[in-house]
């Protein structure tokens, strides 16, 4: 300081902790969050309580005596694909108890996800879109969009825990019950603590994300290695709150110790991401954005720019897929086993379709015919990746170059079925290799068959596909249709067998045709339903161009 | 260069349901010409672009495009002009560098490295930052060296500079200079009408769908009134008697008294056409400092919009400040 006397001017300083104030417009900011997410959340909560309930029916048709169980306990107790995907089975004692170990610790890994994922939705999302700059401009505090964030995070954590225990409490032991809700309400509630330090960190939402849901991920795959392996690796149990979730033990210990622990990663998580938005500036994170090149020599065409953009969504989709389907190849022949000890669940095979001869086969059949909504949901979010760049103005930009409308849609097009049925070849490749590890089968005829049952879905994916895009093509603003078709196609398919429903209704599905290959011979394939579906799938495509051509650009 | 004109618009019309976004458009830019072209939001500007662009179907009227049909002949026409946007927006996975060099292949051109750096430099760009991370001026940037580093018979410029500051802006005018020199038409849509000033050789202004005034600025401004000026000695009231003055206003001239006669400050409104027998009367009333202001652009502008101003500025008492400008 010099000897001069200026006028008071008010030292702008850091303020070592700035709490006061900080927290103003909270209760604006989370009516705001709620309104926005009003149909996303309970959506998403919605969906995978409904997994429960749906398994809950599955589990009391096919295992509801005890004996039945402990037969099932008997045959995969040693498994190691299915004590990696689903753990243990070691809480017999009912069907709810059944349940947590079918779906639980899947769940647990979903939960994670969605929490992880609103949380940086409220937060770092809305900082990388520039919104909490105009926000935090009005008056809210510093910290209020991150405690915004944390109680979205336990609003779906704990309303999610409440639904899972009220859905399986007529099934089981109450205790058990509470500590199913409460293992579901733990990975929400250390998930979302997580995701606020992460968005802290990253300064994109997709990297906040990405550290989120690989931290749940990885968690995930650890403590399956600690589940093969539980003398050797046990510990893995411990390095992750995936892992914590599980030592809950719904229907077994019922320890709810591992809970505070997860509540104890909240609280210390929300408070660590406090302190660092306290001392970072506004859009700046840990770990700064890569620079890219400043030429391209790949970006030449429509559909090189569509593989661009399609490329890192795709390899997600297809790896998913290829572990799923790879580990249900494992186990094919240990279904095989299950079914010649449990009749119910022969039955429940047969009713699919599947001859009793080969089980195996009739188990990769029906597996990969729940694969052909996975690879008619990609081509549907291809699709409205395209809805996604008309309505962000990008269609313009590339309309207005020599790229012709036809062009434009038949690369984008292009993506959605050739990504679909690479997404399927991948489904059955995974599945065959998966098999030929596990038995002994040759691998030629195992990649054969898993590739075949496959390729039997790829008209009904390209109906859908179609359908979508015609959707595009005239009401582009209905392209989310997309989804409720296969929803519905979903939900005939599964309460047909339930409700015997008429052959017709259930024939309005387009998953309906597809042959149960490889456990129907190719000799026996019946081609002209499958003709039919192509002849439909050409169509509304050539439909969606037709529209496309003369419709306006952009429809807003 | 062939005697076609590179836009040429006829009695357009285009409706969004109920809403008339065009209704009987005009607009022509002859070759190797720069049109401005001026409203303001939702005046129907974005939307004449998008259909001479293809983008859009016209419910009826004529647009043709470097002498094609923009709709049907859409591909190969814009093989032969380049488009900025009003509102940029990029692939946020791709970088700044990226996405030129696409844009520019997608046009069917060849990228030009060296014309691609020294555009890059001459607009501060920083080309390795991904699309998504980059300020609305910065995307306006990309979009803007895409569209220069490349020849092209026709510029569509759409509100190219709304996001750039007063440097940019210089440098702006400074390339469209140079493309116009090289015999490049150019549409540039806009709402700076210092810019539309600076780099226009004719004005179309339009308003709810139509075009309301076009021209050169030299026509323009002879439509309308200059302002006038000065201080004088002896009788003003010569001036009520001369047609084409409008608007007299006269003032104590204050410090002007040296001579010993009275003098007053006047000031008044006069049509381009009563400018000779104007300054024959005034020359008998012995001016000192006079000017005589053409109208601005900002003026014949607000001449179109006035009455809409003042609809606007119902609610405040001192409306009155700008309207002394117009009529």
């Amino acid at each position: 300081m010099s000897a001069t006397t200026l006028p008071a001017v008010p030292v702008l300083e850091r303020p070592a902790l700035a709490l006061r104030g900080a927290f103003a417009g909270t209760g604006d900011l989370l009516r705001l969050a709620l309104r926005r997410d009003r149909v996303l959340l309970p959506a998403q909560i919605l969906v995978c309580v409904l997994l429960f309930v749906s398994t809950l029916s599955s589990v009391s048709e096919l295992y509801g005596t005890q004996e039945q169980r402990d037969t099932i306990q008997a045959t995969l107790v040693t498994n190691p694909a299915f004590l990696v995907l689903l753990g243990p089975y070691e809480n017999t004692g009912s069907i709810a108890s059944t349940v947590s170990w079918r779906v639980g610790i899947f769940m647990v890994a979903v939960f994670g996800v969605l929490a992880a994922m609103a949380v940086v939705r409220h937060t770092r999302k809305e900082e990388q879109l520039g919104r909490l700059e105009l926000v935090r401009a009005a008056r809210v505090g510093s910290l209020a969009p991150l405690v915004t964030g944390l109680v979205v995070g336990v609003l779906f954590s704990i309303v999610s825990g409440a639904l899972t225990t009220a859905v399986v409490w007529p099934e089981g032991p109450s205790a058990g019950a509470v500590a199913l809700g409460a293992q579901v309400a733990a990975i929400g509630l250390a998930a979302s603590g997580l995701a606020a330090v992460a968005a802290q960190v990253a300064s994109s939402s997709r990297a906040a994300n990405a550290i989120g849901v690989w931290i749940v991920i990885g968690g995930y795959l650890l403590r399956g290695g600690a589940d093969v392996d539980p003398d050797e690796l046990g510990w893995l149990h411990w390095v992750s709150p995936v892992g914590w979730a599980q030592q809950i033990d719904p229907y077994g210990a019922n320890d709810h110790g591992p809970f505070l622990l997860c509540a104890a990663l909240f609280v210390v998580g929300g408070v660590a991401a406090g302190w660092l938005t306290l001392h970072r500036d506004l859009g700046a994170g840990l770990i700064a954005e890569r620079r890219g090149p400043a030429h391209s020599t790949s970006l030449t065409s429509t559909v090189a720019l569509m593989a661009r953009l399609t490329r890192s969504s795709f390899v997600i989709w297809a790896v998913s897929i290829g572990v799923y389907m790879f580990f249900v190849g494992y186990l094919m022949a240990t279904a095989g086993n299950l079914v010649t000890e449990n009749e119910q669940f022969a039955e429940y095979v047969a009713a699919m379709g599947v001859r009793g001869s080969d089980i195996a086969a009739g188990f990769a059949a029906l597996i990969m015919s729940w694969t052909a909504y996975a690879g008619a949901g990609y081509g549907v979010t291809v699709v409205q990746d395209i809805r996604g760049e008309e309505a962000l103005g990008r269609t313009e930009a590339v309309l207005a170059t020599r790229t012709s409308r036809s062009g434009y849609l038949a690369a984008w097009l292009a993506g959605a079925v050739g990504g679909a049925i690479l997404l399927l070849g991948v489904a059955g490749l995974a599945l065959g290799a998966g098999n030929a590890l596990a038995s002994d089968t040759g691998w030629g005829e195992s990649l054969g068959d898993g590739l075949g049952a496959a390729v039997v879905h790829v008209p009904a994916v390209l109906v859908v596909i179609g359908l979508t895009s015609a959707l595009f093509g005239w009401f582009p603003r209905l392209v989310g249709l997309g989804w409720a078709v296969i929803a519905a196609s979903f939900l005939v398919t599964l309460l047909g067998s339930l409700l015997d429903l008429p052959d017709a209704v259930v024939d309005l599905s387009p998953f309906a045709h597809a042959p149960a290959v490889p456990a129907v011979a190719w000799a026996d394939v019946d081609w002209a339903p499958l003709g039919w579906l192509l002849l439909i799938a050409f169509a509304l495509l050539t439909l969606a161009f037709a529209g496309f051509r003369r419709r306006d650009v952009p429809v807003v | 260069m062939t005697a076609t004109p590179a836009i040429e618009i006829h009695d357009l019309h285009k409706s969004f349901g109920a809403v008339k976004a065009l209704d009987g458009l005009n607009l022509i830019v002859r070759p190797g010409e720069v049109a401005g072209f001026l409203g303001p939001n939702g005046a129907g500007k974005s939307t004449t672009i998008r259909v001479l662009l293809g983008l859009l179907r016209p419910d009826s009227g004529r647009a043709s495009l470097l002498g094609g049909d923009p709709f049907a002949q859409a591909v190969d026409l814009h093989g032969r002009l380049a488009y900025v946007p009003g509102d940029v927006t990029l692939w946020p996975k791709l970088t700044g560098g990226e996405a030129i060099d696409l844009l520019l292949r997608l046009r069917g051109v060849k990228v030009d490295r060296a014309r691609k750096e020294r555009m890059l430099q001459r607009f501060e760009l920083d080309p390795t930052k991904r699309a998504g991370t980059y300020s609305k001026g910065n995307r306006q940037k990309v979009a803007l060296v895409a569209a220069l580093s490349a020849d092209a018979e026709l510029l569509v410029l759409d509100e190219p500079t709304s996001g750039l500051d007063p440097l940019m802006e210089a440098v702006f005018q400074d390339s469209i200079r140079e493309a116009t020199a090289t015999g490049t038409s150019v549409l540039l849509s806009s709402h700076i009408l210092g810019e539309v000033e600076a780099l226009c050789d004719t004005v179309t202004i339009i308003r709810n769908g139509k075009d309301v005034q076009s021209g050169t600025l030299a026509e323009l401004r002879h439509l309308t009134r200059s302002k006038v000026s000065a201080v004088v000695s002896g009788d003003v009231t010569v001036l009520d008697s001369v047609a084409g003055v409008h608007d007299l206003v006269v003032s104590d001239g204050g410090g002007a008294a040296a001579s010993g006669a009275a003098s007053s400050r006047i000031a008044f409104h006069v049509d381009d056409d009563a400018l000779p027998r104007v300054t024959q009367a005034l020359a008998s009333l012995e001016p000192h400092g006079l000017t005589i202001e053409p109208p601005s652009l900002e003026e014949l502008f607000l001449r179109q919009y006035g009455d809409e101003l003042e609809r606007l500025e119902d609610a405040p008492a001192d409306g009155g400040s700008l309207k002394a400008g117009r009529r």
